[in-house]
Order: C-alpha cells, then structure tokens, then sequence
C-alpha cells in the first residue's frame, strides 16, 4: 500500500513538472556572485559525496514514442575528491562491457570490440538517451552557473524556489537553466536552455533517497523538449527513466579508476 | 610524295568497298570512344562541381594566424586579386565568402520531434552563389530569395529523415565557438538531391550561421573562386591569384594537400592568407578523379587492342586481294617504299574517315540520351546525371586521344599486312590468281 502511495504520488509531481508546469515568471531578483555561490553551494552539498566514495546501479529506459523503449543497466562508480568516475555497461547485451572513465576533463570511452579507448565529450548523449555523459558528474552549479533571476513557485507538494542560472564557465554543459529547489535545498526540476533560449530538456528529480547526511536522486525522468512523435493527434516528448539501486558510500580501490579495471571487467 | 598521297586517296576511294566493314567497325568504336570518355567527363565535371560547392569554391582563400580557425579579415584586397587574375585571361563564374561551421557530431536539425545529424553547415551569400547553387537539383523549392536570412537549404536525405516540407520551419542547435548550445530557426525553402557525402550539409544564410555560431555577423571564412574551366586551370589560376594576393597581402603562397593541412596551426604574428585548390582539400575526390582517369584508360587500351587486330587481319585480306594490284604498280616501277607508304596513307584515310564520323555519331548518340531520357532524382541519376539529364563534356583534349587512337590503330594495324606487300616481288605479284 505504501508503495502504491509512493507511486501515485512520483506519478502526480512527474505530471505536474514534466506538463504543464508554466514557466515560472522571470524575476527581477538581482544576486551577487557571491550570494549566487553560497545558494548554489547549499544546492551542490547535498548531493556532492565529498571525501566519500559511491556505487550504484542505474537502469536507464528510454521511451521513444511510436519507436519502443531500450533499457541499459549499468554500474557507476564515483569519486567526487578526484573529480572522477567510472562506469560499466552490463546491458543491452550488444554494449556489455563498454566502459566509461572520466578523470578530470577528460573522458573516455572503452569499446571492448576493438580493445580501445576514444576520447569523448561530456556534453555528448550517454548511450543515445537523453541523459548527457556530464549528468553523471557531480554537482558543480556553484562553480558553473550565476544566478540571475528568482521567484517562487509551487510544485505539486514542494514549495520552490525557482532561480534562473547563466553559465560563466565553458565547462556548462548548457548555458541557461531553471532550477526548482525545495525546502531541503533539493533540485526537483530542473530546465535547460541554449544560448538563444530554446528549452532543450527538462528533468524532473521526484525521489532521493538520504544516506547519512546526503542525499542520492534515486528516480530522475528526462524529457527531450525537441525529440518526439505525434501519435493520435498529440505530441509525445522523448522520455529517460533513471532508476538508481543500491546506493553505496562504501570505500572504493584506486584500482576502479584506471582504464585497466575497465579492460579487466570487460573481457 | 604528294603524287603518292593522291594515288592513295583515290586507291582509297575506288577499294572502299573492300573496307567499308572496316570502317564501320572504326565509326563505332570512336563512337563508344567518344561517348565513354564524355560521359567521364561529365562526371568529372559534375563531382567537381559539387566539390567545389561544397568546400566553397575552386580555389579557397584562407587567412590563418595559427589558431586553426580561417577567417578572411581582408576581403577586398582578395577580390581586387580575383581581379587581376581575371583579367590575365582565367574565367571566373563566381565568388563565394562563406561561414563554415564544421563539427560532425555537434549539428542537430530538428522538426516536429524528429532529428538528424549533419556533417558541415555552410554560410553563403545566395545572391553571390546564386549561379553555383541553382546548378543543385532541387526536387522542391530553390535558391532563397537575396538577403533572405531566414532560409535554409536542405538534401532530400535531410529532408525524409526530418519529415520536413519547403515552408517549414526547422530548428538547428550547435555547439557554438564559444563551446556552448546554441539554436536557431529557419525556413525551408529548397531541398535538393544530394545522396553522397555532399549532401549532408545545409545551406544557411552566411549572417545567420555567424549569429548562432556567435561570432561577428559579418566574419567571413573563406572566400572562394568558382573558375569557368576548374579541371584545366585550377593550378594556374591558384599560383596567380597567389601572386596577386602576395602584391597587397601576407601571403603564405598556394597551399598542397600537406600545407593545407598544417597551415592552420602554424603560429604566426600577423593573418597570413594562402591559395588551396580543391584537389588538395579533398583526398576522396583526388582518389574518385584517379579512377575515372583509369578506367578511361583501361577502356582506351582494350579499345587499341581490338581495333589494332581488327584492322591488322581485314588488311591482310585487302593486301592479298590486290595482290596483282601491288604487281602492276611494283612493274610500273613503285618502290617497295612507296607500296608501304601508299598502303600506310590508305590505313590513316580509313582512321581519319573513322574518328570524323565516329566522333559525330557519338556526339548525335550523346545528345540524343540527354534530349530524350530524364530520370527522376535518384542515387544513380545525381552521381551520374545533372538535374536528371546525362551531363556529358567532351574536352578538346579528349577528341585529341580519340583521334590519336583510332588513326594510330588503324596505321599499326595496316603495318604488318603493308610491310608484306611491299616484299612482294612483282613477277610473283603479277602471276597471282585471284
């Protein structure tokens, strides 16, 4: 019963923020640089594993209205001291073992066909779907975003703060955004925009789960704001479902972090 | 000489029915000649063509100072080059001064939920390329309107994948030089066929691709030189207009396939501006070019071959026919010399006869295909037609090779057969029954 309360209730706020949540009215809130740094700050913290390492699985649907839905499950590995993380694909079968290593700014990926390693992008799609290979990062809007407007909001259950950001490092990997964050100083929404102001995505963050003193988003859905069909007269946006399990701050070996792990792990 | 040489003609004449099969089988093959080698040359021409629209024009001026970016800070002092180059006799059709943005994997066209990716967006001024660009075979819509910054052209391929129409509005999103998303929307107003590699770029308004490019709206890239005869005078033209360029400019000279490559990331003080052709900005098409020029040649030996054993056996028949003939003259006092020479002058009026009306004939088969037949926009049509019509060049150089092979054939044929007439001694001649 519990469960299904759950459920309803993660149907009724992704409804609210992925449909027909209006853009909120832009404010004319004018904020420091260092103002813009302590909220976001607060926004990071929470969700930034500091001197801890973590592990878990995430299974990533994507929903391609009229195409069908392709899932891929796969292993992260995250150590946000070394700005760095490393992920393995254990499915669909035709990616298993692929692997993902990012050391700093660099970015690699592992294809076990060929036994080699490519650079790549951040910004670039993880896996075709939705999600970009940087939203695996950790939270850096302090860093890369000032704010630049404010107001409040409603959404659904959560009172929010909606704050507009602009990017002042190239390292964003959009520059605009709308971030909706609640009471706890949790994004729940948020909405991405190119330089001329076009929404490209929006994602909504309906469930973290607390382990110790942060919080992991455990269920994410993305929304293509561009990629759809129109199916029976109505126009159905590309969706990414992120379900994230066994979370885990356990201590993790360097060895995780080398290309040499991948290459072990992908034979 | 000349007494032998009109002998000739008129034996040539009065046996003409000895080698009217002869000469048919020449006609015939100048014509087939004719027709393989206008046709490579037309695809020549055409892949050139779409090169050339492709990568910006014939000849590319570049500016670098070593931050691998080209931009053309001095275009007036180009275009008084072009100039100059043009009044030293080099036919030039157009000029281009293009925005390029060039970043495969960050182009993304999207329409109605749909999306496709491109390879190269290209910024042109549609009233300077407007004679290049109506060569496209459009299957819908055509060159925007002058100064239209809104419009977008855009390959059937494009097209089909974006399920887009001309009048539609098409939004494009890169990632702009200052490393960040950017958009924009534009309006559909040509779609072209395009299957190959060349059509998976679109066609915005130089301006507009500045603006989402972020960079000053009136940058230029390149600037490009269409030339009247690129295939003839592409090197030429480059050097001059090298040299013209070096008169008001920093020069770095023309640019080879290696320069091209290294020139923009080469540190320099100032801008220095450099020539490249479109042979070394593209390696594929060099290759392509090669092996057409093989196969041609392929065609031509097989041809030679042929024709050399054709002529060779039928002037061993004709030899031994009038073998009395040789008799008679030999009696009369001919010289073994002169039964070669005048044997050797009726093989070159039967390849004279046979490249003259061989080449007519090919030429009446060409534009009789390119007059009837139209195709529909297809992947062979565009690679081998233009606008669905066969596209058929025949260079001044080519009716040189044709005539060449055809006349040296029928001579090298004759060789043998005219050697042994001329051995025969006149009593054996004479005495010969046929």
């Amino acid at each position: 019963m519990n469960e299904y309360k759950q459920l309803l209730r993660t149907m009724v706020l992704v409804l609210l923020v992925l449909g027909a949540a209006a853009p909120a009215a832009m404010g004319d809130n004018e904020f420091s640089r260092e103002e813009s740094r302590r909220i976001l700050e607060q926004v990071d913290r929470l969700v930034t594993f500091g001197e801890r390492d973590f592990s878990a699985e995430y299974t990533v649907s994507d929903v391609r209205p009229g195409q069908g839905t392709s899932r891929t499950k796969l292993t992260l590995f995250r150590r946000d001291r070394a700005d760095t993380y490393t992920i393995i694909v254990m499915e669909p079968e035709r990616d298993r073992g692929k692997g993902y290593l990012r050391i700093g700014d660099k970015l690699l990926l592992y294809d076990p066909v060929p036994r080699r390693f490519t650079s790549i992008n951040a910004s670039d799609r993880f896996q075709s779907t939705n999600m970009r290979n940087s939203d695996f990062n950790k939270s850096t809007l302090s860093e890369d975003y000032r704010i630049t407007g404010h107001s409040q909001e409603e959404l659904g259950v959560y009172t929010t703060d909606v704050y507009e950001l602009e990017a002042i490092t190239e390292d964003a990997t959009f520059p605009k955004m709308k971030i909706w964050i609640d009471e706890d100083n949790l994004v729940r929404k948020s909405e991405d925009y190119s330089q001329s102001g076009r929404h490209m995505r929006t994602i909504a963050i309906p469930d973290y789960e607390k382990i110790e003193d942060r919080y992991v988003p455990v269920r994410m859905v993305i929304q293509d704001e561009l990629r759809g069909r129109t199916i029976d007269g109505q126009f159905k946006h590309e969706r990414t479902l992120i379900k994230v399990e066994k979370p885990s701050f356990q201590e993790l070996p360097d060895m995780v972090f080398t290309r040499a792990y991948i290459e072990r792990v992908s034979k | 000489m000349i007494h032998l040489f009109l002998t000739s003609w008129r034996n040539f004449l009065r046996n003409l029915r000895r080698y009217w099969v002869l000469l048919l089988a020449l006609i015939l093959v100048t014509a087939v000649l004719t027709s393989v080698l206008a046709v490579f040359g037309g695809m020549r021409t055409g892949i050139n063509e779409k090169a050339s629209r492709y990568f910006a024009g014939d000849l590319v001026v570049f500016g670098y100072t070593g931050h691998n970016k080209s931009i053309v800070e001095h275009p007036q002092e180009v275009l008084e080059a072009v100039d100059e180059v043009h009044e030293q006799g080099i036919g030039i059709k157009a000029i281009s001064k293009r925005s390029i943005y060039y970043k495969a994997a960050r182009i993304d066209l999207f329409y109605a939920g749909y999306w496709t990716r491109q390879r190269r967006l290209l910024g042109a001024e549609w009233a300077l390329e407007r004679p290049m660009l109506e060569n496209l075979s459009f299957t819908a819509g055509g060159v925007p309107e002058d100064g239209d910054e809104s419009a977008a052209m855009i390959s059937r391929t494009t097209a089909d994948q974006l399920k887009i129409e001309v009048g539609d509005t098409m939004l494009v999103s890169i990632w702009s030089d200052k490393e960040r998303v950017n958009t924009t929307e534009v309006v559909i107003r040509g779609i072209f066929e395009e299957p190959s590699f060349f059509g998976f770029a679109t066609y915005l308004h130089r301006k507009t691709l500045n603006r989402l490019r972020e960079v000053p709206e009136h940058q230029i890239n390149e600037l490009g030189v269409y030339l009247e005869k690129p295939l003839h005078q592409q090197q030429k033209a480059a050097r001059l207009l090298a040299q013209e360029m070096d008169k008001r400019l920093p020069t770095i000279g023309v640019l080879d396939r290696e320069a091209y490559r290294a020139a923009p990331f080469k540190k320099r003080e100032v801008r220095e501006y450099g020539v490249t052709t479109l042979s070394a900005q593209l390696d594929e098409l060099n290759d392509l070019l090669q092996v057409l020029t093989i196969i041609s040649v392929v065609i031509m030996i097989m041809f030679l071959g042929i024709t050399v054993v054709g002529v060779s056996n039928t002037f061993t028949m004709i030899v031994w026919e009038r073998t009395r003939e040789i008799g008679t003259l030999r009696a009369l006092g001919l010289q073994k010399g002169g039964v070669i020479l005048s044997f050797l002058f009726e093989a070159l009026f039967l390849g004279i006869g046979g490249v003259v009306f061989g080449i007519l004939f090919g030429v009446v088969i060409l534009f009789l295909v390119q007059m009837l037949v139209e195709l529909p926009p297809n992947f062979v049509s565009t690679l081998f037609f233009s606008q669905g019509r066969l596209q058929w060049v025949l260079a001044g150089r080519d009716l040189v090779l044709i005539a060449s092979v055809v006349i040296g054939a029928s001579i090298l044929g004759s060789v043998r057969a005219t050697i042994r007439a001329g051995r025969k001694r006149p009593v054996e001649a004479l005495s010969k029954n046929t």
